[in-house]
């Protein structure tokens, strides 16, 4: 019987090529989806697993809650709140501190290379089993002077050779004993030498202790606090240590830090859960705590797949009107209602197995880039879980019984008396269909939108920041360059023609730092106050960035005395010092200024809170008005721009190189820091280089949106294209009456085409909030950013009618040049 | 008003030809309401689909109202139709989603009517049916009797010159029936041609005379003397 079964659907399938060819890659497609989604799930969920401790570990968060926002889990903390956790919970196994580590150089007999550091306690090597290829985990840390480096490094240092016991240079000046070699560590982890890794590091040094008497802040967080709970009583010092982190912050944060902003507060992640909660953070900027990276995913994954099985049920089902004779003559001589069943769920299945093949074939293709793309080995994600082979064999069993539901119960309920009458029987509920094509162009509509919003965003976003017609900065970030500092620098690179301009800025541009304030344009309560970021310059810093005055000056080293060399910001009397600052237009704005001229000489206050907090009442005067400079991304709502003068080392110098000699100046640069520390690296950012490699985010998500819009438009197409095959069918008797009555094939064909767009106008219509509610939550993630105009809106529309259209116009067309004659005949 | 000139139509598939009409030449005149009897196959319905202008003939003249359509294109042939005939089918071919109105309406919709005399056209052909109070219904909360009528009322609305009813009683009770031939026969008094395919001996005597087929052939094309049946 199988055998007979399996020739029916063979014949079936070659009757119908095209319409077989379709449900085959849509099904594909949505399984492609679905499993695309659980793959990256999984390869996320994965994260640091083969750490032995995994599971009975815990990351500390710390977060600050100011101006009514609530932020997500930041897995980063105080450096303080490591010890306090020791001291209030000795039940723990280990604590452990992990830096967010640095740019910075390692040299040995001359030789120096670029790498990126971190410092953490000992302890971390109890926590985490890392695998030595020399030297062991014993001796690991135990003084500031060993250093871990990473095979990599070694082999880049020394070669093939056991380097334990050498002495390598940070930095162009501390020295370090290598005491031990660690492997890479196995992906997925939040450790990594990766610039993706969550906490980066190429090197490991011991966390340096606490000077004597210094302040405890507890307002900069760049810690990683791991906490290991012990194997034995596990929950019941679980318990504990949620008790203990609730009223964490009220114990140890010093009154004065705790009253400069709502509230800080304490939590904890499982070590499993933090990647994904982590990227839970930076895709959805704390806008809403609706989503979830892995849910969206899931439920993205999920939607199609059910598209799709929508998409087969309606091909299905319209093929399944022309099997009606045949079912009828089945049952006739003798087939009962479940062989019916099993004979057209088996022919769902046999698609639906070379569905699943055409995924997974589509999955090895998407694989390899997104690889490249986000550092997510998909393939490994899969094959690594478990559960792989009994979810794949579960889901082509699931996807071929939901996919052939109605098409199996609609034919095992055809009459024998009418299907052999007519050879036909009227089917489905248009209704339904429409409703299902809408829902599919609805997220196929949104997402279109967001992939125009998003393009529009990153070409401005490149735009206004990589400007050839402007000459490019170089910020050198390494060790050895901060310290000669800016003013030497200066001076050395003042006679070299390659280099315009020279200052100092105290982050490096687009690498992610914010640092922002609220200031107020009078002392007393309620007057105007605004928000802006704060960025820190040295002297010459319009001329080097480039930057366009609009009013007033820029910092002049003959009248401004804030941040002089030698200046004491911590022990200065600054109850009345006035402080210059410059501003961008936008923050002119935001404080009510009507002219950038009008802001020029009026003063700038701490908040009443801040006042108190810092226990200082500094004036910040007004001294200039200038276009922003892109920099940063930008945080939350705040759009504009403060710039202060720092004038003290340990800023990173930024270089104007002249554009049509830049060879010359990275020389001169490179030279002229040799010169000093013969062992130091040069490490430079070019602020523009630096702004594509972190935007690759960014450019990621448009690519992700560009897929997935490009997915769930051929889904829904071919949702289309099966309502138009299901209606040419259905609507035969009534398209044959239409022009017996004098409608034109044209009439009839724009009736039809009508009747297939109201689903995709609807669709429109519902996707419009959907996209703007997305798109506005994108574009909070910009300082600068497009205004929103319903051109992508638009465009949106006219797209995806017109690829309706496409989808449709053939089937209506032909089903519209039906003869009366033959149709009514039959009817 | 209707002259068809050694009309044939033939059928062809790669194995055979089946010849649908053999050579029918055949004369309505206007205001004349003819019925066609013959056994099934014998070419009624295809002679029904040509003088329709829903087919077209293989070969012979079609002269309708002085114009030979017989080499008229789809789009001359949907100009011809909609302004000039009204169909009555024996499974009365109501679009079910199409309420009683929008039904009847509908050629008016293909000639472009405005909607206020589309509107008040329907009422007066509903009226004329006796289903003014059914037009806000679907035919499928119709009994077939309604169903033929609101079809009766679809065929008459545009005023066409010629109607065709294709066995208008087949799917009908008898009392059904006869009221539906009373409208045709109604319809013929005020001065519409009809062309009636049939079975019904009964129905073929209301017409003024029988064309009896066979195999494709006219074998009779009746006299125009009305014979009164008792």
């Amino acid at each position: 019987m199988f055998a007979h079964f399996f020739s029916s659907a063979l014949k079936h399938y070659v009757r119908a090529p095209m319409i077989t060819a379709v449900n085959i890659f849509g099904l594909a497609l949505g399984l492609a989806c679905f499993l695309t989604a659980w793959g990256m799930s999984s390869y996320w969920g994965q994260s640091d697993s083969h750490f032995a401790n995994a599971d009975r570990t815990y990351v500390l968060t710390q977060q600050f809650q100011a101006d009514g926002n609530t932020p997500r889990s930041n897995p980063i903390s105080a450096s303080p709140a490591a010890r306090y956790l020791r001291e209030d919970i000795p039940e723990l196994e280990a604590v452990a501190r992990l830096s967010g580590g640095g740019d910075s150089s390692l040299s040995w007999e001359g030789k120096s290379i670029a790498t990126y550091g971190a410092v953490a306690d000992p302890e971390l090597f109890d926590i985490f089993n890392f695998e030595f290829i020399y030297g062991s985990a014993d001796e690991a840390l135990v003084t500031r002077e060993n250093i871990i480096v990473t095979q990599k490094v070694a082999e880049r240092l020394f070669g093939q050779v056991n380097p334990v016991g050498r002495s390598v240079v940070v930095n162009a000046d501390e020295s370090h004993i290598i005491v031990g070699v660690i492997a890479e560590i196995p992906q997925p982890s939040h450790m990594g030498d990766r610039s993706v890794s969550l906490r980066q590091f190429e090197y490991l040094r011991k966390w340096p202790d606490p000077d004597e008497g210094d302040t405890e802040w507890w307002m900069g967080v760049s810690a990683m606090t791991y906490m290991m709970l012990p194997k034995e009583n596990i929950a019941a010092i679980k318990a504990k240590l949620d008790r203990e982190l609730a009223s964490f912050s009220e114990r140890r944060i010093p009154e004065i830090q705790r009253n400069m902003l709502d509230r800080i507060w304490f939590d904890k992640i499982s070590l499993p859960e933090l990647q994904t909660k982590t990227l839970d953070n930076r895709i959805f900027q704390n806008q809403s705590n609706l989503f979830t990276v892995t849910g969206v995913l899931f439920g993205m994954g999920l939607i199609i797949l059910l598209v799709s099985c929508i998409n087969y049920a309606n091909l299905a089902t319209a093929q399944a009107a022309g099997y009606a004779k045949e079912v009828g003559l089945r049952k006739v001589v003798g087939a009962g209602r479940n062989s019916v069943m099993l004979q057209y769920w088996l022919e769902a299945l046999i698609l639906t197995i070379i569905a699943g093949f055409t995924a997974v074939i589509i999955l090895a293709i998407m694989s390899p880039i997104l690889q490249a793309q986000a550092g997510i080995d998909l393939m490994n994600g899969l094959r690594l879980n478990p559960l792989f082979t009994p979810v794949i064999i579960g889901l082509v069993l699931f996807v071929s019984v939901l996919a052939s539901l109605y098409p199996v119960m609609f034919l095992s309920r055809v009459r024998p008396v009418e299907a052999l009458r007519s050879g036909k029987i009227k089917s489905g509920n248009r209704l339904l269909t429409q409703l299902l094509v809408g829902t599919q162009f609805a997220a196929a509509s949104t997402l279109l939108i967001l992939v125009l919003v998003v393009g529009q965003q990153n070409k401005y976003m490149r735009d206004i920041v990589i400007r050839p017609d402007k000459d490019p900065v170089a910020v050198l970030v390494d060790g050895a360059s901060t310290a000669i500092g800016t003013d030497q620098i200066r001076d050395a690179l003042s006679s070299d023609p390659s280099i315009k301009s020279v200052s100092a800025i105290n982050y490096v541009p687009w690498s992610g730092y914010v640092n922002y304030m609220e200031l107020t344009r009078s002392r007393e309560d309620g007057a105007k106050k605004a928000t802006s970021t704060v960025s820190r310059f040295d002297y010459d810093f319009l001329e080097t960035f480039q930057a366009t005055l609009l009013a007033g000056r820029g910092f002049n080293p003959e009248i401004e005395t804030w941040g002089e060399p030698g200046f004491d910001e911590e022990n200065a009397d600054l109850s009345n010092a006035n402080v210059s600052v410059i501003i961008d237009d936008t923050y002119a704005k935001a404080l009510g200024f009507e002219t950038p001229e009008a802001a020029i000489g009026q003063n700038l206050y701490l908040t009443k809170q801040l006042r108190e907090s810092f226990d200082r009442d500094p004036t910040l005067v007004i001294i200039g008005v200038i276009e922003t400079i892109p920099l940063v991304y930008g945080i939350g709502d705040v759009r504009s721009n403060i710039y202060e003068l720092a004038n003290f080392s340990g800023n990173n110098p930024a270089i104007r190189i002249d554009k049509n000699n830049v060879k010359d100046g990275i020389a001169a640069i490179e030279r002229i820091v040799k010169e000093r520390f013969p062992d130091g690296a040069v490490v430079m950012r070019f602020t523009d280089t630096e702004f594509e490699r972190n935007f690759k985010t960014y450019d990621g998500i448009s690519k992700g949106f560009t897929g997935l819009s490009l997915i769930a438009l051929a889904i829904s197409s071919m949702g289309l294209f099966a309502m138009a095959v299901f209606t040419a069918i259905q609507r035969r008797q009534e398209i044959g009456i239409r022009k017996t009555l004098g409608a034109s094939t044209w009439e009839v064909t724009s009736l039809l085409v009508r009747d297939f767009s109201r689903p995709v106008f609807i669709a429109n219509i519902i996707a419009w909030p959907l996209a703007w509610y997305a798109a506005t939550t994108y574009l909070k993630g910009f300082m600068q950013h497009i205004t929103l105009t319903p051109i992508p809106w638009i465009l949106g529309f006219i797209f995806t009618l017109l690829i309706a259209w496409l989808a449709v116009g053939g089937q209506a067309f032909s089903a519209a040049r039906v003869k009366p004659a033959e149709v009514l005949k039959s009817e | 008003m209707i002259n068809l000139k050694n009309i044939r139509k033939v059928y062809a598939t790669r194995e055979m030809e089946t010849v649908a009409l053999n050579d029918i030449s055949l004369q309505i005149e206007k205001g004349e309401f003819v019925a066609v009897m013959g056994p099934s196959g014998c070419g009624k319905s295809t002679l029904m689909n040509i003088l329709g202008m829903i087919d077209t003939p293989s070969e012979g003249a079609y002269n309708f109202d002085g114009v030979d359509i017989a080499k008229y294109r789809e789009s001359q042939l949907v100009k011809m139709r909609k302004n000039n005939l009204g169909f009555i089918f024996q499974s009365f071919n109501l679009i079910d989603d199409l309420t009683v109105e929008d039904n009847v309406a509908l050629p008016l919709r293909y000639l472009k009517i405005p909607r206020a005399t589309r509107q008040s056209r329907v009422r007066e052909a509903l009226e004329l049916v006796g289903l003014e109070n059914r037009g806000k219904h679907k035919p499928s909360q119709l009994s077939g009797g309604q169903q033929q009528r609101v079809a009766v009322a679809r065929a008459v609305i545009a005023d066409p010159k010629l109607i065709l009813a294709d066995e208008p009683t087949g799917n009908l009770d008898s009392q059904n029936g006869e009221d539906v031939m009373e409208l045709l026969g109604l319809l013929n008094q005020q001065g519409a041609t009809i062309l009636m395919v049939t079975h019904s001996d009964k129905d073929a005597a209301k017409a003024d005379r029988t064309i009896k087929m066979l195999d494709g052939r006219i074998l009779d094309h009746g006299t125009t003397d009305k014979v009164e049946v008792a």
